[in-house]
């Protein structure tokens, strides 16, 4: 049976960029209202994502973003949003994984039926193994709203 | 008009790893043609110094993100052989179905995200989203079986969980072996599709071919992977116990890789090295996939190494599936290896998917490593690469800039290199 999924997307080595995979192991920390939900630590992913879509009917996917927001704001996105937001600035330091990976998911007719990208604004993406003080700082508001999503796609 | 040509290429890309290569041509006369390695050194070899050798093969694993699998059973091997340790029928039934796994996961890797968009004119696998979707669907398909079937025997896709030294700290179960018998006989027909989606495409490899020497292991009766002797074209079979008299490493000025050499200045290693050896041990599904290319034994045109990987995962699908029909058949033992440390030297050697791998082990009273070496397929085919575009480079020198230049990239996209692995980098440099 396919699963509601969170995949943090990131580098926890370069800082900011690692805000998905860090925020995966707090929640992981959380016991787990349901056996239908999981946490995935997408890490830099590429292809590795198109295959964990494919398990997934709902998935909320982390990952740093530049959308032209202050460091530590966040925006959760449609695919669609996403890709007219790509058209007009870097956003996703992970374009081609998260991006890419929606198309080959079309493609693959595998692309979850709800699908949200949480985008957080990255202050520093730098040779680091932390987060910068302010997106430190913001994890439980974070948390909180993953566990939004969540709530509203398993009820 | 003698032919000036000034090129920089700093990074080759679809290749796993970093390097370069120099190109100086001046009124039609090649002066500079190098292959770069420029990647700093990984001290692996160092790093297993005094560690103890329970521990050896999950560091190895390391060494690769693409063939953790092929150093973590090289490790067991030569650690085993150090300690005399006697492994099941069952584990070696095991471990040659990780070994296919990998040998698919990397292969198709390479054929469908790095190789195949050459073939259809495109810079990656992405804009062929667009009109041949269909051949990248089947390729998807066959890297998800390879991954689930590395997860499966493994305990994950990269970095095995349940190797140890003489079996498996976890068995998979008869179900799950059956089922996975079911992906590998539905994969079968993806196979099929993605070859013919190539094939069609196949006559943009270039029509280049320069005779070497190919080694790779032999085996009485199997397509040799785990296990066999080495071979050469050139000198016939080796026990194991010759390799270094059959590697030679040895150090250039411009790399910080070794490169390696035997019978002649240069020998290639990988799928189609394995092809000229034993093709006539391939399964009826490889053989057909061969023939559909024309890829016959020998085969002395580099860019068809690609085209043996998918020949090689052909074989890995049907191999695999009288491998699980054995264990159906004959079901799955717990076991308990008996582990005793002894000091000793062991030398383990496999396949694989870029060619011929050794690791070679001394084990001190301890039950510690106190020497290590490992000799990896990318070093032993450097200076295969280098000869190659040495023979190559007149013979398209005429050509435009961007031709001259994809060539040669192509060239080193089919050997397939793992720069990270053997700490080594392509960057071309045209001056």
């Amino acid at each position: 049976m396919k699963k509601i999924g969170v995949i943090g997307v990131g580098n926890p080595q370069m800082g900011d960029d690692g805000i998905g995979p860090v925020l995966i192991h707090r929640l992981n920390a959380f016991p787990l209202f349901s056996d239908t939900v999981c946490f995935i630590d997408g890490g830099t992913g590429g292809m590795t994502l198109v295959h964990e879509l494919a398990k997934l009917y709902t998935a909320i996917i982390v990952d740093a973003g530049d959308f032209g927001g202050k460091p530590g704001e966040f925006r959760i996105f449609s695919p669609e949003e996403l890709v007219s937001v790509k058209q007009f600035s870097g956003f996703s330091v992970h374009e081609w994984d998260l991006i890419k990976t929606i198309e080959i998911s079309k493609v693959m007719e595998e692309l979850p039926e709800h699908l949200h990208i949480m985008a957080i604004q990255p202050e520093t993406i730098a040779w680091q193994s932390k987060l910068s003080k302010i997106l430190e700082s913001q994890i439980p508001v974070y948390e909180k709203a993953v566990w939004k999503l969540l709530k509203s796609a398993t009820e | 008009m003698k032919r000036n040509l000034n090129i920089h290429i700093n990074h080759i890309t679809r290749v796993e790893g970093h390097g370069s290569i120099v190109l100086n041509v001046k009124a039609g006369r090649i002066e500079k043609l190098q292959w770069n390695i420029l990647e700093a050194p990984r001290f692996f070899e160092a790093i297993l110094r005094g560690k103890h050798f329970n521990q050896l093969q999950s560091i190895t694993s390391r060494i690769c993100g693409i063939c953790s699998i092929g150093h973590s059973l090289a490790s067991l091997k030569a650690t085993e052989a150090a300690l005399g340790v006697e492994i099941s029928e069952q584990t070696v039934l095991l471990r040659r179905l990780a070994l296919h796994g990998e040998n698919m996961q990397s292969h198709i890797l390479h054929v469908g995200y790095l190789a195949a968009p050459d073939l259809f004119g495109a810079d990656s696998i992405i804009p062929l989203l667009k009109n041949e979707h269909k051949a990248v669907i089947n390729i998807v398909r066959i890297h998800r079986l390879a991954n689930s079937m590395s997860d499966l025997i493994c305990g994950r896709t990269t970095h095995p969980l349940r190797f140890c030294v003489g079996g498996f700290t976890l068995l998979p179960t008869l179900k799950e072996l059956q089922s996975l018998r079911e992906e590998l006989l539905n994969g079968i027909d993806t196979l099929r599709n993605a070859a013919e989606s190539i094939q069609a495409e196949v006559h943009h490899l270039p029509d280049f071919s320069r005779e070497t020497e190919y080694i790779a292991l032999t085996a009485e009766n199997l397509y040799a992977l785990y296990e066999g002797s080495v071979a050469s074209t050139d000198t016939g079979i080796h026990p194991l116990s010759e390799y270094l008299s059959l590697t030679n490493e040895y150090l250039l000025p411009h790399s910080t890789a070794k490169f390696t050499r035997h019978n002649r200045e240069s020998y290639m290693v990988g799928a189609l090295a394995r092809f000229n050896i034993n093709a006539t041990q391939l399964g009826s599904l490889a053989k057909e996939i061969a023939a559909r290319f024309d890829l016959t034994s020998p085969n002395y045109n580099p860019f068809m190494n690609t085209i043996a990987q998918l020949v090689e995962i052909a074989d890995s699908m049907e191999d695999s599936i009288a491998i699980i029909d054995e264990l159906l058949a004959r079901g799955l033992e717990e076991e308990q290896p008996e582990v005793k440390i002894r000091p000793g030297r062991g030398i383990g050697a496999l396949e694989v998917p870029r060619g011929i791998l050794f690791h070679d082990y001394t084990i001190d009273e301890q039950g510690n490593c106190s020497q290590a070496s490992c000799i990896i397929p990318t070093n032993q085919n450097n200076a295969n690469i280098q000869k190659d575009m040495e023979a190559l480079v007149p013979t398209i020198m005429n050509r435009p800039q961007k031709e001259i230049e994809l060539t040669l990239e192509m060239l080193v996209r089919a050997y397939d290199p793992c720069i990270s692995c053997s700490t080594h980098y392509l960057n071309v440099e045209f001056t």
